[in-house]
């Protein structure tokens, strides 16, 4: 189940925030586990078991690392787990693409299993994982509670799409949390400016992108292909971005505090500033358990650049399972590897304004590794976007800008703190508090009800779809 | 209080869209998009574990969504709003006008129909009867001036262009048409043309026999609605769209009007009933039947082998003739060139509008 549909929102949500509220303290976990277990089974009704195996393996694995804590064993329930649970990511993302790619190189005919990936799973193998490391390296406590184990593991808001949640920064709200009218309000509030983030700006954007993608690469011009790659940089980051709101919204509800997942990250002036505002929980994932283990930057020069590239292909493999992610991520390991060693301290000296050129650039023109699972194609449309396409713009072209511009416009706008600023100024208006509060709340109610109601009618029209060649 | 307020308002929001729909009834039909709604989706294993009790819930809502052609409405006038200039294959072009978009053709499907068309052609060459084919261009080439700027439309002309290369005997009604072009010749809201540009074509047809037609104003005209939205409004279901009139043009109207072999026999060819529904282009000769035989004062016997765009073209011919016979080939299954012997036609017309001939498979069975 997604949250941007009327399921979730008329179906599932009311029915889980009324179960939830009217069980006692003790039981909300246990109404939370078995909810998520709903929501994910709705969508994929079979690899709910998977999931579960993933809780039942790491739950049993902190209670073996606790258990021999000191000892030669205590090293067992961490290598089970890694092992369990990147054998369940490479079994069903990797085998695959593994096996087609040794068929290519070697001329080879190795099966291969065509199941399809299981929702999530690249999200809660990591935080599953994350759980037992973090009770091995004795950063988190051991949770002897299965309910409360599993209720982390399945929690519905950030089980499909993050954000990723580190058992540590929840560890405390799984057992005691507070549920109070202004978390609810502001959880709220949160969902509602993600539903539509990713209703009303991803999803039209994302037409834009959709076009061009389909266009044959020979009637394609270059400021088609440019302006395509804007599309999709916007929606993926309304679509993303959209998704972490929905989830930290929905965590705030239901008494968590999710970490953040991104800040502005189209307003960096550099690429490594870039990936501080985008995607942060997965950024400080791979930090946490790969980059600093293997070293991070206190190991010398050398070996600091080659952590960086490793950490930015195994990143761009996390994000699928085929060549082009991993060229992805090598595009932005050679960019940050640049702006370590000389670009970072040229770009101190330029004017700011040129450091934001380079760095929407280097986002948007990542998008064609990105947008592209075959190369082939991805190499193509490469090129028109540096002239060898049906020359630099023509009427269809035109045509695409026009229709697009005031949504390309709002989105534009959207990406950066403007609309947040002018709250701010709005909340710090000098006047009579119960004035100011009466206003606020004024703004805020029609801010809600206007997106929830345009979110909405994008929805159900969703399912329009006239029925008029019977009798042409 | 802010959050209070913001809290109680998304619950409230939440328990109206939950509760709200379960009190209405389930409707059936959608007149609007005329085709079935999704009902409430049966549980069984099967369909749980298939996912696909999950996926027609969510059609079931949406579709059940109380004031579901509101929300609808809704959606198009913010694309309106945000310079949107196409939705669901119609560009929102000038003066009100909805105009289905048409980018290209299926040449296959095109040569093939031309190759039995010409087939046709030759047989009724060698049987003297004289045949002719009207290819209808669209709204978005006869009005092009009112499409949005840089809209990207098909070249219906290189269509025209391919069947008279190939020694098709074309009645061209592409310049009688554009002549016309500021008149009320096509709907604004439906992909057909008006009585109006049916009674222009019927000219330049009329001067390629050699006749003159009787000028325009001299026919008795009846405006049979002014509510009338058709098809390209459903497809984008714009609430500020106007609503077109329609008009029948008649010298006299008893005719007898015998509809698949007098499966349905009647004496007018407005099958009013119909303007009662929204499917109101359907006045003109009972919507589409596979055979249609109208008898009027004339001499001779026309056969129209056509689609919906000769429906109201035949008003104009039915007094001209004895006997006007249209053909659908969509829905006719037996051989042309037996029903045009057995009936002792006397001369052919192929009606199609370009978009039509380019795709229909059923024109190709007209040489049989």
């Amino acid at each position: 189940m997604v949250f941007s549909s009327l399921t979730f929102l008329f179906l599932f949500l009311p029915a889980m925030l009324l179960l939830y509220y009217i069980t006692p303290r003790r039981g909300k976990n246990a109404v939370l586990f078995l909810g998520s277990l709903v929501f994910y089974a709705w969508g994929e009704p079979v690899y709910v078991v998977l999931m579960i195996f993933s809780t039942v393996l790491d739950y049993t694995c902190g209670r073996l690392v606790e258990r021999y804590r000191g000892t030669s064993k205590q090293k067992i329930g961490l290598i089970i787990s890694l092992c369990g649970n990147l054998g369940l990511l490479f079994f069903f993302k990797y085998a695959d693409f593994l096996a087609g790619t040794i068929n290519n190189l070697a001329g080879l005919s190795l099966p291969k299993h065509d199941l399809p990936l299981p929702i999530g799973i690249s999200f809660y193998t990591f935080q599953t994982m994350s759980y037992t490391i973090d009770v091995y390296r004795g950063t988190a406590k051991v949770q002897r509670n299965i309910i409360s184990f599993g209720a982390y593991v399945a929690l519905f808001p950030q089980l499909i799409a993050g954000p990723i949640v580190r058992y540590r920064d929840i560890a405390a709200e799984l057992d005691t949390r507070t549920h109070s009218f202004d978390a609810f309000g502001e959880g709220a509030r949160r969902f509602v400016t993600g539903l539509a983030k990713k209703v009303l700006l991803a999803n039209n954007i994302g037409l834009l992108w959709d076009a061009v993608s389909k266009t044959d690469v020979a009637a394609l011009t270059t400021a088609g292909a440019w302006l395509g790659l804007i599309a999709l940089a916007f929606q993926v980051y309304f679509d993303f971005s959209g998704y972490s709101d929905m989830a930290i919204g929905l965590g705030r509800m239901l008494g968590f505090h999710f970490p953040e997942n991104f800040n502005y990250p189209y307003i960096s002036a550099s690429v490594t500033e870039f990936w501080r505002r985008w995607h942060i929980s997965l950024g400080a994932w791979f930090r946490d358990y790969v980059y600093i283990p293997l070293g991070g930057n206190r190991r010398g020069l050398a070996r600091h650049l080659f952590n960086i590239v490793i950490v930015w292909l195994l990143t761009g493999l996390w994000h699928g399972a085929s060549w082009n992610y991993v060229l992805w991520g090598a595009w932005y390991a050679a960019v940050l590897l640049c702006e370590k060693l000389f670009l970072a301290n040229l770009l101190r000296k330029l004017p700011r304004f040129v450091g934001h050129v380079y760095t929407l650039f280097v986002i948007v023109f990542a998008g064609a590794l990105f947008g592209f699972e075959n190369i082939r194609r991805g190499f193509s449309f490469i090129k028109v976007l540096f002239g060898g396409g049906a020359g630099l713009i023509n009427d269809a072209t035109r045509y695409q800008v026009l229709s697009y511009a005031p949504l390309l416009v709002i989105c534009a706008v959207a990406s950066t703190p403007l609309v947040a600023w002018i709250g701010r100024k709005i909340a710090a208006v000098n006047v009579r508090h119960r004035f100011r509060e009466g206003l606020l709340t004024a703004c805020d109610s029609l801010r809600l009800l206007g997106l929830s109601a345009l979110s909405l009618a994008y929805l159900i029209s969703g399912s329009y779809n006239p029925f008029l060649y019977f009798r042409f | 209080m802010r959050n209070k307020v913001t809290a109680v308002l998304f619950c409230l929001m939440l328990l109206a869209g939950a509760t709200a729909h379960l009190l209405l009834a389930d409707r059936v039909y959608s007149e609007n998009e005329r085709r079935e709604l999704q009902q409430k989706p049966a549980v069984s294993s099967k369909t749980v574990f298939s996912g696909q009790f999950g996926s027609e819930t969510e059609i079931y809502l949406a579709d059940q969504f109380p004031g579901r052609d509101g929300w609808v409405a809704v959606k198009t006038i913010c694309e309106r709003l945000l310079g949107k200039r196409e939705s669901g294959g119609v560009y929102y072009a000038d003066d009100g006008y909805l105009i289905d978009i048409y980018r290209s053709w299926n040449g296959k499907q095109t040569t093939a129909n031309v190759t039995a068309l010409k087939a046709l052609q030759d047989a009724m060459d060698n049987a003297g009867i004289p045949m002719r084919t009207m290819l209808v261009p669209t709204a978005a080439r006869i009005l092009s001036d009112k499409l949005p700027r840089y809209a990207q439309v098909a070249d219906e002309q290189k269509v025209l262009d391919y069947a008279a290369l190939h020694g098709i005997r074309l009645c061209d009604v592409t310049e009688a048409l554009s002549d016309h072009k500021d008149e009320y010749i096509y709907y604004r809201t439906d992909h057909h043309w008006t009585s109006l540009g049916a009674y222009y074509a019927y000219a330049a047809w009329m001067r390629d026999r050699g006749l003159t037609a009787m000028p325009i104003g001299e026919w008795t005209k009846e405006q049979l609605s002014d509510i009338f939205r058709g098809t390209t409004y459903n497809k984008v279901n714009d609430p500020l769209a106007a609503c077109d009139t329609i008009d029948a043009y008649y010298k006299n109207t008893a005719h007898t009007v015998n509809y698949n072999r007098g499966y349905y026999v009647t004496d007018t060819i407005y099958e009013r009933s119909y303007l009662e529904g929204r499917d109101q282009y359907a006045v003109f000769l009972n919507s589409n039947q596979e055979t249609t035989v109208i008898t009027g004062p004339g001499t001779g016997k026309l056969l129209i082998i056509k689609d919906s765009y000769a429906n109201c073209f035949a008003q104009f011919t039915v007094d001209d003739f004895a006997e006007t016979h249209l053909i659908d080939m969509r829905f006719f299954r037996g051989s042309v060139l037996k029903y045009i012997a057995e009936n002792e036609i006397t001369e052919v017309l192929v009606l199609y509008n370009i978009p039509n001939f380019t795709s229909d498979t059923a024109v190709a069975r007209c040489c049989r």
